[in-house]
Order: structure tokens, then C-alpha cells, then sequence
């Protein structure tokens, strides 16, 4: 072995401890999405008030002059979150909108030819508590959640343009109550997850969810009488976390 | 050639920036058309212009004319007005211009009208009209401006055709009535009560609807029927004969909560509905101040 050769290879040894020495780089997870703190929710459903179902009352005024059919309401929700750990709670504020029209009746019973109307604007202030964790955690896509409320539903019936008088009495009031709602929401991420990023990243809205709900509310002034806007009903909309 | 293009690049931006608006009367919509009648014989009508996005560097030529379209000059038979000139046409302050409505081209017997504002019996739109001139960027007075909206004036001495009614629709102590009558008319609707001889009496409720529209006669009597009229007025305030008689009954009727309080319903109502929309409508604006705060911080 020459000289030079073994410098060389002297030199190669000893420039292997150093590269021993060099830590490899630690990559560190980055999250771009943008803060969560609340959700946009829209439903649409029918809504078909328990007013038959009122004590004391001598026949069916509802479904004799609606039938069978359910006022279509429509509400907005908007919600805070306060806690996000496992799951997600929070409080929120909802109103909605809701009319059904049928012809007034002359005294035989026979339609007469204007229109009385039911016309509703439920409103409520709701804690919830939405277990998406597994949606986060795990990829499942599925968020079932609950909600419990304070509801107040101002309510007023029209006949022709103005607002019906019976009796001397006016058709308008509001009622209050409470209503619980269960629900399951399907994360729509999953379906387009790169079209999810970039709405986060361009106006911050983190998640989208389709969902079905359940509500049972009793609106009736808490069993002090009146008409009853109870409700037992399904609702199905969109949910926008931001 | 390009610089042929940017040369009319450059006229047509500034000619497009130039803005000569008119207005007649009490009017500050120049799209409005002023409906006038011989009762307005003895006015003048004030013509206010303005002029915006230059300097014009010719008087400001204002005429009425009967044409479909003002052109850049008056033609012969219009009614032409003093003109402005042209230090005013951009700063106009009190100045207006005169329109005598017995002086209007209809009125001419070249225009095959009648010869004076009080015995005419016609129905003319006219439009008034301006035109100027204003300099270019190499300051040569040739760039063209024309009324942008010319404001149209409706001498009209002729009654609408009677309105007819289509439908008498009976209502609780009241009535609906669906007219149609000429377009761009009003028309009044009213309910007389019909004497035991088959006769006309007194007018007991009227109200004021569109050219094709429902009016509504309220506080009448349930069981009692009513002889229906209608009338209407033309821009010009020219009123029709009266249409056709109809007849029409009130009915009493029941609707949703005259139902539900005939079952023997609770509810006394007559409250509520404003205190909870108004307590509802509080309460998501302070959640919406309160989320918005949170965006911001």
C-alpha cells in the first residue's frame, strides 16, 4: 500500500465518527388549518304544531283547516364553542320561519275566497354538545350530537291582509317551552378532503357536515294553556364549522 | 396603426366621460315622463340641465321635439329655447330654462294638431332635448354631446279607456276587485249602495289600485250587496268614463283562529308577537357582535 493510499484511507476513517455525530432533521407537523370557534347551521323541515292536542279543546281546528299538512320552516342557528377536547360543546342562538295558508271558511264550511294563514318564528337559545372527535381523531366521518334549549315562538294568523279577531280576541301571541334535538351530522371532508383545505383556507370554514335531526319540543307555556306549538319533528340541513 | 388605436382609445374614453342630463318640472329622474293635460296650458315648466366630465366650448342648444329621437340639432317645428351659453353649461347654479306648455310643437298645424293649448284634443309624447360640444385632447372643440336620457313630456287631453272589472271577489266586510285598465294608469275603485229600486246611492268605500290590480273596499256590511265602479286616471290626470257596474256581497267568513276559538281554544292572544321577534332579533345580533368580536381577536 503506498503512502498515499493510506492517508487516505486513514483520512475517510476518520471523518466517519463526525458523520455519526450529525442528529438527523426532525420534522415537526405543521397544521394549516385555520381556528375553530363556532358553526353556521341551516335546516329546512316540516313542522307540524301539536295545536289539536291542546287540554279542553272541543275538536281538531288544525286539521280541519290544514289537513294533514306540516307548516315548511325554515331556521338559521349560529353556534359558539367553549369546549374542544373530546367532542365539541358550546351555546347557541337559532330563528326560523314558518306559514301555512288555507282558504277561510264561510259559515256552511264551504272555502271562502281568502286566505287565512299560521305563521310562526320559533326562536331559541340551545347548549350542545357534539361528539366529532372520532371525526378528527380517527377519520370517521359520522358526528352524532344533542341539544337542549329555551325556546320562545311568537306566532300570528292572518285572514285576508290583516290579522284575524275572533271574539274579540286578536290571533297573535307567543308561547314558550324547551325542546331537545339528537341528530347525526356527516362530514362532507372526507368525500373532496382537498376542496376542504382550500375552503379553509380561503374564507375559514374548517368543516361541512350534511345532517338529520330529531326534535322534540313542548311549546305551550310549560303546560300554562294556549294554543300549543309542541312539535315533534325531523330536519335535515348543512352545518359550516369556522 | 397603433397609434390610430390608441389615438380613438383616447377619444372614445373621453367622449364616454361626458355626461349631459336634463330634467323637467319637479322631476330628478330624467326617465320619468311628465303627463300634462289642457289645464296645464298656462304653465311653465322648468328645464334644469347638467354637465359633467369636461368643459363644453359651444352654448347648449335645448329644444322639444315630437321626433322618436333628438338628433344633434332642432328640426324644423320643434320648439326650440333660448340656448346657454357655454360658460354656463357646466355651472349652471340657479339658471333653468323656460318650457311654455301652450308654446309645445303639438299645438302647430304643421304637426297636424290642433292650433291652440286649450282646444286640442290630442295625446303627444315630445322629448326634450340638448346638444353640445366639447374639446378633445388636443383642446379642438369637436367631440358631440347629446342628451343621455332625453326626458319625455306627455300632452294628453284624451281620456283612458273605462277600465274593466274582471273579478268582485266577496271578503269578510269587504270586497276585492280586480281591474285592468290602460297601462301606466291608476284607477279607483268604488262601492255604492244599491237602493230598493234598483237605483245608485252613496259612495261608502273606495281605494286606489294599479292598472292591473285587486283593490280592496273595506268596512262594509256582511249580507249586503254593493254596486261596484272603476275609474281611471291617465298620467295627463285624464279620467275614464266609469267602467261597467259589477256587484258584489261581503261574506262573513272564519279563518284559522276563528276556527281554533270556536273548538273552545284557550289562547287569548293579542300579544307577544313583537316583544319576542324584538327580543329574538336583540338577542342574535348580540351573538353576532360577540362572534364578530372573536374573528377579530
Amino acid at each position: 500500500m503506498s503512502r498515499a493510499t493510506a492517508l487516505g484511507f486513514a483520512a475517510l476513517l476518520s471523518s466517519l465518527p463526525a458523520w455519526g455525530q450529525e442528529a438527523p432533521p426532525v420534522v415537526q407537523p405543521v397544521s394549516l388549518a385555520s381556528p375553530r370557534s363556532g358553526a353556521v347551521v341551516l335546516r329546512l323541515g316540516g313542522y307540524k304544531p301539536l295545536i289539536d292536542e291542546e287540554e279542553g279543546l272541543g275538536g281538531t281546528p288544525y286539521e280541519d283547516f290544514f289537513g294533514d299538512e306540516s307548516l315548511l320552516l325554515f331556521e338559521a342557528e349560529m353556534q359558539r364553542f367553549f369546549y374542544q377536547g373530546i367532542g365539541t360543546a358550546g351555546l347557541s342562538l337559532s330563528a326560523g320561519y314558518g306559514e301555512k295558508y288555507a282558504p277561510a271558511r264561510l259559515e256552511g264550511g264551504a272555502p271562502a275566497a281568502e286566505q287565512s294563514a299560521l305563521r310562526v318564528i320559533p326562536l331559541s337559545a340551545n347548549v350542545f354538545y357534539k361528539f366529532d372527535y372520532a371525526a378528527f381523531e380517527w377519520g370517521i366521518p359520522l358526528v352524532p350530537y344533542g341539544k337542549l334549549g329555551l325556546i320562545y315562538t311568537p306566532w300570528w294568523i292572518t285572514k285576508g291582509s290583516d290579522t284575524e279577531t275572533a271574539d274579540g280576541r286578536k290571533g297573535n301571541g307567543g308561547e314558550w317551552g324547551w325542546g331537545a334535538t339528537g341528530g347525526v351530522a356527516f362530514m362532507l371532508d372526507v368525500l373532496e378532503p382537498r376542496f376542504a383545505r382550500d375552503f379553509d383556507t380561503d374564507i375559514g370554514v374548517n368543516h361541512s357536515y350534511l345532517f338529520a335531526e330529531y326534535t322534540y319540543a313542548d311549546v305551550n307555556n310549560f303546560g300554562g294553556g294556549g294554543l300549543n306549538l309542541s312539535s315533534r319533528r325531523w330536519m335535515f340541513g348543512l352545518a359550516l364549522d369556522y | 396603426m397603433r397609434f390610430l388605436l390608441v389615438g380613438l382609445l383616447l377619444f372614445a374614453s373621453t367622449a364616454l366621460g361626458q355626461t349631459l342630463t336634463l330634467t323637467v318640472g319637479s322631476s330628478t329622474d330624467p326617465s320619468d315622463t311628465l303627463g300634462l293635460n289642457r289645464e296645464d296650458c298656462g304653465r311653465n315648466l322648468d328645464l334644469k340641465w347638467s354637465f359633467t366630465g369636461g368643459t363644453a366650448c359651444e352654448p347648449l342648444q335645448l329644444w322639444v321635439t315630437t321626433a322618436s329621437s333628438c338628433g344633434e340639432a332642432p328640426a324644423a317645428g320643434d320648439y326650440v329655447l333660448d340656448e346657454v351659453p357655454e360658460g354656463n353649461v357646466g355651472n349652471p347654479g340657479t339658471e333653468v330654462r323656460r318650457i311654455a306648455v301652450d308654446q309645445l310643437p303639438v299645438f302647430t298645424s304643421a304637426d297636424g294638431g290642433s292650433t291652440t293649448c286649450s282646444t286640442a284634443t290630442v295625446d303627444q309624447t315630445m322629448r326634450v332635448c340638448g346638444f353640445t360640444q366639447s374639446a378633445s385632447l388636443t383642446n379642438i372643440c369637436d367631440i358631440d354631446v347629446k342628451v343621455s336620457t332625453a326626458p319625455k313630456i306627455r300632452f294628453d287631453t284624451r281620456p283612458p279607456p273605462k277600465p274593466t272589472i274582471s273579478a268582485v271577489i266577496p271578503r269578510d266586510s269587504a270586497l276585492g276587485v280586480t281591474v285592468s285598465a290602460e297601462s301606466d294608469s291608476t284607477v279607483r275603485v268604488v262601492a255604492l249602495l244599491t237602493d230598493g229600486d234598483g237605483g245608485v246611492g252613496a259612495e261608502v268605500a273606495s281605494d286606489e289600485t294599479t292598472a292591473t290590480g285587486t283593490a280592496e273596499l273595506a268596512d262594509l256590511q256582511n249580507g249586503v250587496t254593493y254596486q261596484v265602479l272603476a275609474y281611471a286616471t291617465d298620467q295627463s290626470k285624464n279620467t275614464s268614463e266609469a267602467s261597467d257596474p259589477s256587484t258584489g256581497t261581503p261574506v262573513a267568513s272564519r279563518g284559522f283562529f276563528g276556527t281554533y276559538v270556536d273548538a273552545g281554544g284557550a289562547e287569548r292572544g293579542g300579544c307577544g308577537v313583537a316583544g319576542g321577534s324584538l327580543a329574538g332579533g336583540a338577542a342574535l345580533a348580540i351573538l353576532g357582535i360577540w362572534l364578530s368580536r372573536r374573528k377579530q381577536s
